[in-house]
């Protein structure tokens, strides 16, 4: 019975089925070392000993090295970055578990020692939970001691050596963990998320012919490109988006807005690409980055054949899969073509006055940053410029802001694999709106996939209103 | 099996090998009694707190001391002090080792590391409630989950005007850890267990003991007399394995209407002998009632700088003119005095007027600094902080000098300058000699200085090295009449035995009375029920040289060889009973 069951779980999705079955990526490869994982993180230039487990990654104690930095001058201002002690949850999976483990350092002494050699049963739920909860959200990253340490020695001497990157080992734990054991680590939701994602290029599970529901439901004026045609800007969608009638208003309002800018637009209909990042946070690499390079390849060969000015993405992880470093398994560097994400294309029409926002929003919101394009990006300021051009609208700041946001539980496939626990991360991350505007107000975000749990998790407790910033920027037009 | 690392883990089989056969129960309990406990121990404090995955367990089995994975079997999370008890009864029947942690930050001197493989590691951080602060008597009494950032936050956030005395590098520790470590801080009541008072403890056999004037039930004045009636108690639970604090009072500080940081640098090394003989008579008097901290330039830099390997290769000294030049950066010199005056304007002016005199005429070398033109360094900005209440963490950026390792190395010295510079002398050449750098401080008390250096290394690769030089500047210390006043799990036993066999023996009687069935942090400082046979192990008493270093290090192997860090020694498999596992 027990062997059966084994059997299912690791029974693939559709095309990958008959890959990991005959042993190939996607099966357990006993040989993958621990020195494999070792030589992955160095080869990132990081020492897995840099680690100083002063939690820094995990509560925001004090201000230390910290506040010497200028993001968290530039997020508090003059007056509030002197803050002595804060004394927030950082990392939101220690937060909902308060164990020790729970944490960066944790998963980075983990991640040692599984260099070292230290076996894991990859059925052992508790050892999925310690590193698949990880919403690579990057919080840690931004208030780790040791690596705002290095540019701040920066100034007083060179150093020989790469920044500490928790993030980067993170990535490469769960690399290793794919490599050597397959999808069977992977923890279901998740694996059933990147597998269909694999498989079908949708995030939703739906057929990619469906990718242009949204334009009839909602008239959006919008070329479709897999027949033919061009268009100025090519409205990347990605694997979610299209599926998700959640999302429709948001699709429909970009387009008004690159619209109103005098600009035509199209999409990739049934062509739709996947960026797939649950792949990534799946571990499966590869997988990734042949999508990645398949749809860079897609859209090099349409830019250079003139069919399209340029890609401007409406989702955020699909912006940061093409932007990230290579140490991150990003595409820096392979996309050649002009590409952008919405929100950073929109500020900068309005900075050209190519796009004008004049019609009185008289709306209370706040912004809530998102992990991949807000921190992981650092596109913190285009939003922030948008909001202020909006007559009327009344903008808040939630306490954690910009680099030092708290992730809604929205990312690495959390709300398919853990959805009790991205359910109380939204929750807790809707109540650091609620505490700064009223209950008529508007909760604003900058990633589609946030926008999509939230509203979600909203719409089942009766309040707030989600909307995407796109909505927001097209109501004010005349 | 010593715990020597030889290279990098990461290439030897052997170091595979002991991940893998990594404790899965404690020595000496079969592994129906272990199933047992560990079903008892998820019904009382939570399936969910109850931790056995060695991916939860690895937080528990690091610190950055030159010691490999020291790894539990569990770790138990409780919630209450019921659940404590309860708990430790379970322990007591089924005779299981519980490593209790408050915070878990002992960092430097083992974190929640046990003595020894395959305890159960009881971790306390959930009980962290602030159980009362009192601002007119100037006390708060926490949980041992407490840390000094959350009764920094809280104390902050109610307008009370109370100091907190962080320790140097940890606003994620805990005042009760800390007290109950004999950790010290650097405000007046920088000596934390003097400012300590009542503590509620579990005992072995999950009795509550309260301790001081908590003895009498009902009682009003438990945190504020510590004395109580009969004998005081406190310090049996202080840097020992007798029972479990769960309630401690601490004094806090009223904040003074003004204070006066005094910071002065000195620099020739040779200094110091005046700077220690200028600060007894100030100490001696209460007149300069902070700790102050004499600190080399390279334990400022250490945190701040980036370790010239191109200059030293890893095995010799950093060079001298190397030294001056980042330290001139930085508004340091060879040594850096931070110390704190207090009270009403007029007397902290008055006060600080006499510190300038005498600093004239006594120790003329030194140039006094500007305190708002020194905070823009943070090394300076850091000891302020230290010295007003407010935890800064500063010095965790030593962990980064040679390569995330250090072990802290803390005799207490007499407070005289030419004892300062015999112990430099002492210290220094052993440190070289494995090829590591002296990084060390002298922190003043009323009538000692606590010496305390770091041993900064790289991990893994130094590690080996810095065991040896950890272990000749512990027996150099105790040859030379200077006992370290804390130490890392690794050298527990190793300092213990260094000890008059009576006080071993008197210690292992204590251990035998309250906990018969050795539950409770076994090995913890060296105590151990067996040592009340002081024939066994009886090493010379202090001053026999090396031949106390010899018996002390045979005792340690001895021990070793029963079963200590067993796993190492046994096979790869799984099936392996009993001892060593």
């Amino acid at each position: 019975m027990k062997r059966r069951r084994a059997a299912a779980r690791r029974r693939p999705v559709r095309g990958r089925t008959q890959t990991a079955a005959a042993g190939g990526r996607g099966a357990p490869q006993p040989s993958v070392r621990g020195a494999a994982l070792r030589a992955e993180i160095e080869g990132k230039g990081i020492n897995l000993y840099e680690c100083y487990t002063c939690r820094l990654c995990t509560e925001e104690m004090q201000r230390g090295i910290l506040t010497l930095t200028e993001p968290y001058r530039k997020a508090y201002g003059e007056t509030e970055w002197r803050r002595d002690i804060f004394n927030e949850a950082v990392c939101p999976t220690w937060d909902y578990y308060r164990h020790e483990a729970y944490t960066a350092y944790g998963r980075a002494l983990l991640a040692r020692d599984l260099a070292d050699g230290l076996e894991v049963a990859p059925d052992d739920r508790r050892m999925q939970e310690v590193v698949y909860t990880c919403l690579l959200c990057g919080g840690c990253q931004e208030l780790c001691f040791s690596r705002n340490r290095v540019p701040l020695l920066k100034e007083f001497m060179p150093l020989p050596r790469e920044v500490w990157d928790l993030h980067g080992i993170l990535l490469a734990e769960r690399k290793w963990l794919f490599d050597r054991h397959g999808w069977d680590i992977v923890p279901q939701g998740l694996r059933t998320l990147a597998q269909r994602l694999l498989a079908g290029g949708t995030a939703t599970g739906d057929a990619k012919s469906q990718a242009t529901r949204w334009i009839e439901a909602t008239g959006a004026e919008v070329a479709d490109l897999s027949r033919g045609g061009s268009a100025d800007v090519l409205l990347l969608l990605d694997a979610r988006a299209p599926y998700d009638r959640t999302l429709w208003p948001a699709l429909a309002a970009s387009v008004r807005l690159i619209r109103a800018a005098g600009l035509t637009v199209g999409t990739l209909g049934a062509d739709e690409i996947a960026t797939a990042m649950p792949v990534l946070a799946a571990g499966d690499v590869k997988g990734y980055l042949d999508l990645n390079r398949a749809a860079i390849d897609k859209l090099t060969r349409m830019t250079d054949g003139g069919r399209i000015g340029r890609a401007v993405t409406v989702d955020d992880t699909g912006y940061l899969a093409w932007t990230a470093p290579a140490k991150h398994y990003g595409s820096a560097g392979r996309v050649r073509f002009p590409f952008t994400h919405i929100v950073p294309f929109l500020a900068d029409l309005l900075r050209e006055g190519r796009l004008t926002l004049d019609r009185p929003v008289d709306t209370e919101v706040v912004l809530l940053d998102g992990c991949h394009l807000g921190r992981h990006g650092k596109v913190l300021d285009p939003p922030r410029e948008i909001l202020a051009r909006i007559p009327g609208l009344r903008v808040r700041e939630a306490a954690l802001r910009r680099e030092y946001l708290y992730c809604c539980g929205a990312a690495a496939g959390a709300p398919e694999a853990f959805p009790a626990q991205a359910a109380w991360w939204a929750r807790k991350r809707l109540r650091h709106a609620a505490d700064v505007v009223s209950a008529e107000g508007t909760v604003v975000t900058t990633s589609l996939v946030c926008a999509a749990h939230l509203h979600r998790i909203a719409a089942a407790d009766g309040r707030p209103v989600v909307k995407d910033l796109t909505e927001i920027a097209a109501a004010a037009l005349a | 099996m010593a715990f020597h690392n030889t290279g990098r883990r990461a290439n030897g089989d052997a170091t595979v090998t002991e991940l893998n056969a990594r404790p899965r129960r404690p020595k000496g309990v079969d592994e129906k009694t272990f199933a047992r406990a560990l079903r008892e121990f998820g019904a009382i404090a939570g399936e969910r707190n109850l931790s056995f995955s060695p991916a939860e367990l690895v937080p528990y089995a690091h610190d950055v001391i030159m010691l490999p994975p020291i790894w539990p079997s569990a770790v138990v999370r409780p919630g209450s002090v019921e659940e404590v008890r309860q708990i430790v009864r379970v322990a007591n029947r089924l005779r299981i080792p519980l490593w209790p942690v408050s915070t878990g930050k002992n960092i430097a001197y083992g974190r929640m590391m046990a003595v020894e493989a395959g305890n159960v590691v009881l971790d306390l951080a959930r009980m962290n409630r602030i159980l009362e602060v009192n601002e007119q008597l100037a006390y708060a009494v926490v949980e041992p989950g407490v840390t000094y950032a959350q009764l920094y936050k809280h104390l902050r956030d109610h307008d009370i005007p109370l100091w907190l005395d962080p320790p140097a590098t940890a606003p994620g520790a805990g005042p009760l850890g800390n007290t109950v470590e004999r950790g010290v801080g650097y405000t007046p009541y920088g000596e934390h267990f003097l400012f300590s008072c009542g503590m509620e403890v579990v005992l072995p056999d999950g009795r509550l003991l309260r301790t001081g004037s908590g003895a009498l039930p009902g009682s009003r004045t438990w945190h504020i007399f510590k004395w109580g009636y009969g004998p005081y108690l406190d310090g049996l639970f202080t840097a020992s394995n007798y029972g479990i604090v769960t309630r401690l009072g601490i004094w806090l500080m009223p904040e003074p209407p003004a204070y006066q940081p005094i910071l002065m640098t000195c620099g020739r090394e040779d200094d110091v002998v005046a700077i220690m003989d200028f600060l007894r008579p100030l100490k001696v008097s209460h007149l300069l009632p902070s700790a102050v901290v004499v600190a080399h330039a390279l334990l400022a830099l250490a945190a701040e700088a980036e370790y010239p390997r191109h200059l030293t290769d890893g095995t010799r000294p950093v060079p001298e003119e190397w030294i001056r030049e980042q330290a001139s950066a930085r508004m340091l010199d060879m040594w850096n005095i931070a110390g704190c005056l207090y009270g009403a304007p007029p007397v902290v002016r008055e006060l600080t007027e006499i510190v300038r005199r005498r600093a004239a005429a006594d120790l003329p070398q030194a140039t006094m600094l500007d305190v708002d033109a020194a905070r823009q360094s943070p090394y300076w900005d850091h000891k302020v902080r230290n010295m007003t209440g407010v935890p800064s963490m500063i010095e965790y950026g030593r962990l980064s000098w040679r390569g995330g390792g250090n072990a802290f190395v803390a005799p207490v010295v007499p407070l005289f300058g030419e004892e300062a510079r015999k112990h430099m002398e002492i210290a220094r050449p052993i440190f070289w000699k494995h090829g590591f750098d002296y990084i060390g401080e002298f922190i003043a008390a009323s009538r000692d200085q606590h010496h305390v250096m770091m041993l900064l290394h790289k991990q893994p690769d130094e590690m080996a090295r810095a065991e040896a030089c950890y272990r000749e500047l512990t027996d150099a210390f105790c040859d030379g009449g200077y006992l370290p006043y804390r130490t890392n799990v690794g050298f527990m036993d190793h300092t213990m035995r260094r000890l008059d066999p009576v006080f071993q023996a008197v210690c292992g009687e204590i251990k035998r009375a309250l906990d018969p069935n050795e539950i409770l942090a076994p090995g913890k400082n060296g105590i151990r029920a067996a040592a009340a046979r002081p024939a066994r192990n009886a090493p010379a008493a202090a001053g026999t040289g090396r031949g106390a270093a010899g018996a002390a290090r045979g005792a340690r192997a001895a021990h070793a060889g029963a079963g200590r860090r067993g796993p190492t020694k046994g096979p790869t498999g799984g099936k392996r009973r009993g001892r060593g596992r």
